[in-house]
């Protein structure tokens, strides 16, 4: 028994003799770009990231710039009214 | 195209040259995913994986070994991993087994398609030993005798000597026949 069990060992060794390499599926290179289309270069992303980070922070200081200049604008603006008025009450006392 | 050309080719992210490498090496990267992942499925996405990583690191590749030898590598490495990733998957799930008191499921028996049609019974059983194996004894083995490469190009390879590799196959033989001898000593009393 300890015989046959030792041979039905050795051809279970030599039962990839004469194995054939397996076959790649007939689309890989389609599946390969499909996938690589997909998912962006990381240096490409980095690259990408930059200019929408970079845009962004334009974006936002200029943003930031305008509504001082409106700021200052409008205070300006309320001190001269404020300026004219209080001229006026002024204007007003010394009759 | 000979190596140095299509290396150079590949880093001007030339897609000809791409395509002559994916035509060129699909079926052995295949071949060498299929033998250490014993899963078709997962052995086709790795080799994907492999090709988009050749892709996105020809830029590194120093050329100190041959570009065989490295995509080889590239492929060992990922199957390595996804059979990793896929075992902790297991344990996990065999510890989930476990709470809810349900039997655990063997692994579906793996057919190589390039095995002979007589040898295929056979090599069911040898490639159920051949996953118990470590996985240094395992790749020794699938590289030489699934995929064929002669004990110089494993040993560079795995950046190992010819003579450990071939410690490693006679271990994973040794190895083997213990394995293959407590089936069959459970399966034909």
């Amino acid at each position: 028994m300890q015989k046959t069990n030792n041979s039905r060992i050795e051809e279970t060794l030599t039962s990839l003799n004469g194995i054939k390499r397996a076959e790649a599926n007939a689309y890989t290179f389609d599946k390969v770009m499909l996938r690589l289309e997909e998912q962006p270069v990381p240096a490409f992303a980095l690259k990408w990231n930059w200019i929408i980070g970079m845009l962004t922070l334009i974006i936002m200081n200029a943003s930031v710039a305008v509504y001082s200049t409106q700021t200052s604008t409008s205070t300006s603006e309320h001190y001269y009214e404020d300026l004219v008025s209080e001229i006026g009450d002024n204007i007003e006392y010394s009759y | 195209m000979k190596d140095p050309e299509l290396i150079q080719a590949l880093r001007n992210k030339n897609q000809g040259a791409f395509r002559l490498l994916v035509d060129t090496w699909k079926n052995k990267v295949f071949n060498t995913c299929i033998g250490v992942l014993q899963h078709a499925e997962d052995a086709e996405e790795i080799t994907q994986d492999v090709f988009i990583e050749v892709y996105h690191s020809v830029n590194k590749f120093d050329g100190r070994s041959t570009l065989a030898t490295w995509i080889y590598r590239i492929a060992i490495n990922k199957s390595l991993d996804k059979l990793r990733h896929n075992k902790s998957k297991k344990r996990s799930g065999l510890v989930q087994r476990f709470f809810n008191g349900s039997k655990m499921n063997d692994a579906p028996d793996f057919v190589h398609p390039g095995v002979e049609m007589e040898q295929k019974e056979l090599s069911v059983i040898l490639f159920k030993a051949i996953d118990n194996l470590s996985e240094n004894q395992k790749t020794a083995y699938v590289l030489h005798y699934v995929e064929g490469l002669p004990q110089r190009e494993i040993a560079e390879i795995m950046k190992t000597t010819i003579g450990s590799v071939e410690s490693l196959l006679m271990r994973a033989k040794g190895n083997l026949r213990k394995l293959l001898g407590n089936y069959y000593a459970k399966n034909f009393k």
